[in-house]
């Protein structure tokens, strides 16, 4: 996704709107929709794998990741970064390994944070995938034991605000070193 | 300071030379020749360049100095790797370059905007390009370290890019320039973006640092003071074309063309009338053409141009100029003047004389010297003239 959102904002700047307007689709989309049309589709190996169940949670996380990793793309400047790195003799990867990834530190973490708490309480796909994940196995285990299940959902929020307690911390202390917003 | 190096000297205390990443190597002996030639870039319906041609001796500071839009940074681009021309060649050392992508032509660039990297210190940023090339750490610190000694910034060395004014980072940035010891240095327009005393400071250090190094260098800019104080050449471009390439002195005195005539320095555009071959009559003198002038255009109309200090004024009662207004310059004072109650031109007279005078005060404008131009009303006749 990080060389897709570098690739648009210095080739192809005009189809920002284009991306804009693909990466809003699972979000319009219902995932009920998604998946039944996935599973209608895909091959039946593939099915009540976590193999599927990536694929689909790929397309689940784009809109949020695209964006935090747009907003990273936005907030340097791209074009005359990488331009000086090519001058002084880097490759796309250096460039990308040692200029551009650490200046969107933040967002990479934004849009990692954004996809993993997304995929920790995302419950249609999974169920409709046959594929126990941890909120079918909380739904599951609610019915045996409703106290473990409602302290392993309290535990999953616990973790989500500590993760994004982190990035925040990550994000001024970046600010404080490389003054970056 | 520390002992300066020269683009085709050693990495001091490595032993061996820095090399160009995989591409183009080190630079020649005595500087790299450029050559532009014929060089046309198209973006979608505007034609950037059209059949642009230049040639940068070894060691030459060049300045490419137009309005915007002319052409200039796409030309540097284009010398840099970063955009492709549509036609013409890139020539450098007598190789064509056009195949080379920009990462592997060993050319150090400094930015109009600030460009240093934001997650590496001020000393990691000028020893980037060194890492790049596999220089050993302890070579790359001390390399590092002499040119911010040589910009004199090398107790900022751990410092972040934020943590430095505007003028410190372009500083900063010429030292990560030079640190590869590029055979061309590209400079974007790098004062632009700081304020006036700074720029003054910088572009004074730059030109120092240029003549120590004898890198062959290409400024792009479109104030024509900095151009005119800093290049050994400045080529005035418009419209993707050259207009004129010349030394300061050349391109002040003896414009080829109207344009550079009006864009270099002050110029006031007068009526005058061809009078015979050669002859122009201006201010109610004639002068001679210096160059070929068609015999049939006697009794046309042209403009002559004429620049502030090549007229001359004197007070007189009910003669052909009002003063409007007075600015002191210093040792000159500019008089500006409403010639024939409808033509507004500027006069540099010795602030002596420009204290005498008072806005509103009746003087009388004359052709203090021979050195105008005529534009052409008549064709494309683009003429010096001479006083008669």
């Amino acid at each position: 996704m990080v060389p897709t959102t570098v690739y648009i904002h210095l080739r192809r700047p005009g189809l920002r709107r284009v991306m804009d307007f693909v990466t809003s689709l699972p979000l319009v989309i219902p995932p009920v929709v998604l998946i039944l049309g996935v599973l209608t589709v895909a091959p039946s190996r593939l099915k009540a794998t976590p193999f599927l169940l990536a694929l689909e949670y790929v397309v689940l996380a784009v809109p949020f990741s695209y964006r935090a990793l747009d907003a990273g793309v936005r907030s340097i400047d791209v074009k005359t970064l990488v331009d000086a790195s090519r001058s002084l003799g880097g490759e796309w990867l250096t460039t990308m390994r040692c200029v551009l990834l650490p200046n969107m530190r933040v967002a990479v973490l934004s849009a990692t944070v954004l996809t993993v708490a997304l995929v920790l309480g995302e419950y249609t796909m999974a169920s409709l995938d046959q594929y126990q994940t941890f909120p079918t196995w909380i739904v599951l285990f609610e019915a045996s034991n409703s106290h473990v299940s409602v302290a392993a959902s309290l535990m999953a929020l616990f973790l989500t605000w500590l993760v994004l307690i982190a990035i925040s911390l990550v994000g001024r202390s970046r600010r404080q070193a490389g003054g970056m917003s | 300071m520390t002992a300066l190096f020269r683009p085709n000297q050693l990495v001091p205390g490595s032993g061996t030379a820095v090399q160009g990443p995989g591409g183009m190597g080190e630079p020649s002996p005595g500087g790299t020749s450029v050559g532009l030639r014929d060089l046309s870039c198209v973006f979608g319906s505007v034609r950037a360049l059209d059949g642009f041609s230049i040639d940068i001796a070894p060691g030459e500071f060049l300045a490419l100095l137009g309005p915007s839009g002319c052409g200039k940074t796409t030309a540097l681009r284009i010398l840099a790797g970063f955009e492709a021309p549509s036609g013409g060649q890139v020539i450098v050392d007598g190789q064509d370059i056009r195949s080379v992508p920009a990462q592997k032509r060993n050319m150090g660039m400094v930015f109009q905007s600030y460009s240093l990297f934001p997650n590496m210190t001020v000393l990691e940023n000028v020893a980037f390009g060194l890492r790049l090339r596999r220089v050993s750490g302890s070579q790359r610190k001390t390399k590092a370290m002499s040119l911010l000694d040589m910009v004199e910034l090398a107790d900022r060395a751990n410092r972040y890019p934020h943590q430095l004014s505007g003028g410190q980072q372009q500083r900063v940035a010429l030292a990560r320039a030079l640190a590869i010891e590029p055979r061309v240095l590209l400079l974007d327009e790098p004062l632009s973006a700081l304020d006036a005393k700074v720029r003054v400071q910088l572009r004074d250090q730059i030109r120092a640092l240029q003549r120590r190094l004898a890198i062959t260098t290409v400024f792009v800019t479109h104030d024509q003071d900095e151009a005119l104080s800093m290049a050994d050449r400045v080529a005035v471009m418009r419209g993707g074309k050259l207009e004129q390439v010349a030394s300061p002195a050349e391109l002040y005195d003896e414009p080829q063309t109207p344009f550079v005539a009006e864009f270099v320095g002050t110029m006031n555009r007068l009526p005058g009338k061809l009078v015979g071959p050669g002859r122009v009559a201006v201010l109610g003198r004639e002068v001679t053409a210096r160059g070929p002038v068609a015999v049939g255009n006697a009794g046309k109309d042209v403009d002559v141009l004429v620049r502030p200090e090549a007229l001359a004024l004197a007070p007189e009662h009910g003669a052909n100029g009002i003063v409007s207004a007075v600015t002191f310059r210093g040792a000159q004072t500019r008089v500006d003047v409403l010639l024939w109650a409808d033509m507004a031109v500027k006069v540099d007279v010795p602030s002596s004389q420009g204290a005498t005078l008072a806005p509103g005060a009746s003087v009388k404008v004359t052709l203090a010297s021979d050195n105008v131009l005529v534009d052409g009303k008549v064709g494309d006749i683009s003429l010096r003239l001479e006083e008669a």
